[in-house]
C-alpha cells in the first residue's frame, strides 16, 4: 500500500486518466519550442563532426588516434566506459524499481530507458571503430568461417561483445515493449492520416484487452527480471577488461562492484539532468515532482558514499600490498604528480560535492540538482580517465612513459557521440510519449491527491 | 462471421469491477474487457492465465543453458580447441557466456512468444476499435449470441447501466 503522507504525492493536480494522456502528449501535439530546434542544430553539428572524424579514421587509418604510445586507445576506452555507465541507469532505474514495486518509477522510466538505448548506441561505436578496419568488425562474432577458427571464449573482450550486444537488444526491447500501449494511444488520438498510419505500424495492433494486458505484464516482468542481472553482468564484464590484466591500478578484485556502482551513479545523474529538463521545459512538474527528484538525490548521496569508500579502499590496498608499481601509480601518478588534477577532480565531483544532497534545501532546489547532476557526470568521466591513463601512461618500462593527450580526431569522435545522444534524446522528446502513460494511470489513484 | 457484441462503456474501473461481478453472478459470459492500463483485479475476476512464464523457463533451460553450453562445447572443445596459456579447452569462463547467452535467448524467445500468441507485430490490424479505449474508457464486451433472448439482452443492458455504464452500445 502506498502511503502518501510518508512517501509524498507522485501525481499532482487531481488528474483524470484523460488529463494524463493530454498532458503527456501535449509536447508532441504542439509545435516544438525554439530551444528544441537550437539544441537539435547543436547536436546535429556535433554528430556530423563525429561522422567526419570516423570517416577520416577509416580513410587515413587508426593512427589518427595517436595510439603509437602505451596509452593507445585511451580516449576511446574512457568514452566507451563512460557511455556504457550512463547507459546503465535506464535499465537499472526501470527494472530494479519495477522488481522492488517502487511506484515513483512510472514518471521516469520511459525517459531513462530511452537514454539507455542512445547511450549504449554511442558506447557501441567505440569498440567497432577502434578496430580501424570496421568492415571486418564481424570477425569478433563466433560464426563458421573459411579459416575454420572460432573466437577465444577466455577473453573478456569477447565477453564484452556478447554482454553489450545482449544489453543493447534487451534494453531496446524492454523500452519498446513498454511503449506499445502508449503508441496505440498516440495512434488513436492522431488526426493526421500519415501520423495515424505510422503509429498504427508502430503500435503492433494494440487494443488493450484483458488477456493482452496479462501477457504484456508477464512478458515485461520476465524481460525486466532478466535484464536486472544483465545490468550487473555487463559492467562487471567491462571491469574485467581491466582487472584481468596485470597493470598497477587495474589488477584488483574491487573492480566489478566498483564499476557497476559507478555506472549506476553516472546514469542516475544523467536521468536527473534529463528529468529536470523534461519537467521544466515541457511543464510536466505534476508528474516529475519534488519527491521524484529528491528520491534520486538520496540515491545519489548513498552511491557517492560508496564511490568515496571505493576510492579510499583502492588507495589503502595499494599501500597495504607493498607493491612498488601500485604505490607509484596511486601515490605518485594519481594523488600527486602529472595527473593529480584529474584525480582530485574525480574525488571532488564524485565523493564530495554530491554530499551536499544531505541538505534538504539543496535537494529541493532545481538549479542545484541540475548543476550537481552535471558535475557527477564530469567526475565520472575523470574517473575513467584516471583508471585508463594513469595506469597506461607509466607502465613497467620507464622508456615507454608518455604524457598523454587526445588527438583532434579522438575529441571529434567523442563530440560526435554526444551529438548522437543529444539528437536521439531530442527526437524521443518530440515524437514518443515521454512518460509511460499506461503506468501513470495505473498508479494515479493510489498516489495522487484526494483520490482513493 | 463474428457475433454482434453488447458494449458497456465505463469511465471508472471500480464501477467496471462491480458490473463484471453482477454479469458473472447472473451467469452471462463476458467475451472481453478492454482497459487503458493493466488491472490485476480483472485478470482474477475473468480467471485469466498465461503460460508465458513457463515457456520462458523452458527457453532459459533448453535454449539458454543447454543450447549455449553445447554451442561452446562444440566450437571450443570439439571443433577447434585453442591452447591459450595451457588452460583446458572446457573452461570455467564458459559460465560468463552461458549466463549472458541464456538471458539473450530467453528474452528473444519470450518476446517472440508474446507477439505470436497475442498476434501483435508491425502493422498488425487492431481487431477491435472504439473511441477512448487507449485513453480513459473501460469496456465490457458481451457476445450477442443467437442463444440470448431479447429478455437476456435487456437484462444485460440493465446490469450494465445499473453498474454505472456511461454508454451502452452494440458493435
Amino acid at each position: 500500500m502506498y502511503n502518501k503522507d510518508v512517501r509524498g504525492i507522485l501525481i499532482k493536480g487531481n488528474k483524470s486518466y484523460g488529463d494524463i494522456t493530454s498532458e503527456v502528449l501535449a509536447s508532441q501535439e504542439k509545435r516544438a519550442p525554439l530551444w528544441w530546434y537550437f539544441a537539435m542544430f547543436v547536436g546535429s553539428v556535433m554528430f556530423l563532426a563525429g561522422i567526419w572524424a570516423i570517416g577520416e579514421t577509416i580513410i587515413k587509418g587508426i593512427g589518427l588516434w595517436g595510439n603509437n604510445n602505451s596509452v593507445a586507445w585511451g580516449w576511446a576506452i574512457i568514452n566507451f566506459v563512460w557511455w556504457i555507465g550512463i547507459g546503465h541507469a535506464g535499465t537499472a532505474f526501470s527494472i530494479f524499481l519495477l522488481v522492488l514495486r517502487q511506484k515513483w518509477r512510472t514518471s521516469i522510466n520511459r525517459a531513462a530507458e530511452a537514454m539507455t538505448v542512445f547511450a549504449v548506441l554511442a558506447a557501441g561505436l567505440f569498440p567497432v571503430i577502434h578496430m580501424g578496419r570496421i568492415w571486418d568488425a564481424f570477425f569478433i562474432l563466433p560464426y563458421p568461417n573459411t579459416r575454420g577458427l572460432w573466437v577465444n571464449y577466455n577473453s573478456p573482450l569477447f565477453w564484452d561483445v556478447v554482454a553489450i550486444s545482449t544489453y543493447l537488444f534487451t534494453s531496446a526491447a524492454f523500452w519498446y515493449l513498454g511503449m506499445i500501449p502508449d503508441l496505440a494511444t498516440v495512434r488513436d488520438r492522431s488526426k493526421s492520416k500519415i501520423k495515424k498510419q505510422i503509429f498504427h505500424i508502430m503500435s503492433f495492433g494494440w487494443v488493450g484487452t484483458a488477456k493482452s494486458w496479462l501477457r504484456f505484464e508477464v512478458t515485461a516482468l520476465i524481460v525486466g527480471g532478466l535484464a536486472a542481472p544483465l545490468v550487473i553482468a555487463v559492467h562487471s564484464i567491462v571491469s574485467m577488461d581491466f582487472a584481468t590484466s596485470v597493470f598497477p591500478g587495474w589488477h584488483t578484485t574491487i573492480f566489478p562492484p566498483y564499476f557497476v556502482i559507478g555506472a549506476i551513479f553516472s546514469g542516475f545523474a544523467m536521468v536527473m539532468t534529463l528529468m529536470i529538463i523534461i519537467r521544466k521545459e515541457f511543464k510536466l512538474g505534476d508528474f516529475v515532482t519534488d519527491s521524484h527528484l529528491e528520491a534520486i538525490a538520496k540515491i545519489l548521496t548513498f552511491i557517492s558514499l560508496i564511490m568515496g569508500t571505493a576510492y579510499a579502499t583502492e588507495i589503502f590496498i595499494a599501500w597495504y600490498s607493498g607493491v612498488e608499481g601500485e604505490m607509484y601509480t596511486f601515490f605518485h601518478n594519481r594523488i600527486t604528480g602529472d595527473y593529480a588534477v584529474q584525480f582530485w577532480t574525480m574525488v571532488t565531483c564524485n565523493a564530495i560535492i554530491p554530499q551536499l544532497f544531505w541538505f534538504k534545501k539543496i535537494r529541493k532546489n532545481l538549479v542545484w540538482l541540475f548543476i550537481i547532476s552535471i558535475i557527477i557526470n564530469i567526475g565520472m568521466w575523470f574517473e575513467r580517465f584516471n583508471i585508463v591513463v594513469t595506469s597506461l601512461s607509466k607502465d613497467f618500462l620507464p622508456a615507454n612513459w608518455v604524457e598523454y593527450s587526445a588527438t583532434t580526431t579522438e575529441v571529434l569522435i567523442y563530440a560526435g557521440t554526444i551529438g548522437l545522444f543529444i539528437v536521439g534524446v531530442l527526437l524521443f522528446m518530440r515524437f514518443i510519449p515521454m512518460m509511460a502513460m499506461n503506468e501513470l494511470k495505473m498508479v494515479n489513484k493510489e498516489t495522487s491527491i484526494d483520490k482513493n | 462471421m463474428e457475433n454482434t457484441r453488447i458494449i458497456g462503456v465505463y469511465d471508472d474501473e471500480k464501477k467496471l469491477f462491480a458490473s463484471i461481478d453482477s454479469i458473472q453472478e447472473k451467469g452471462y459470459e463476458i467475451a472481453d474487457v478492454i482497459t487503458p492500463f493493466a488491472i490485476e483485479e480483472i485478470f482474477e475476476k475473468l480467471n485469466l492465465k498465461t503460460n508465458i512464464n513457463i515457456a520462458a523457463f523452458l527457453y532459459a533451460l533448453f535454449g539458454g543453458v543447454i543450447g549455449v553450453f553445447l554451442f561452446l562445447y562444440y566450437t571450443a572443445v570439439f571443433d577447434y580447441p585453442l591452447n591459450i596459456g595451457g588452460k583446458p579447452p572446457l573452461s570455467l569462463t564458459f559460465i560468463v557466456i552461458i549466463f549472458v547467452g541464456t538471458i539473450f535467448v530467453t528474452v528473444l524467445l519470450t518476446l517472440l512468444t508474446f507477439f505470436i500468441r497475442d498476434r501483435k507485430g508491425p502493422g498488425a490490424k487492431e481487431h477491435f476499435q472504439y473511441p477512448g479505449i487507449t485513453d480513459d474508457k473501460f469496456l465490457i464486451l458481451i457476445d450477442k449470441s443467437p442463444d440470448l433472448t431479447d429478455k437476456d439482452v435487456k437484462g444485460i443492458n440493465k446490469i450494465l447501466s445499473d453498474g454505472g455504464a456511461i454508454k451502452i452500445d452494440e458493435k
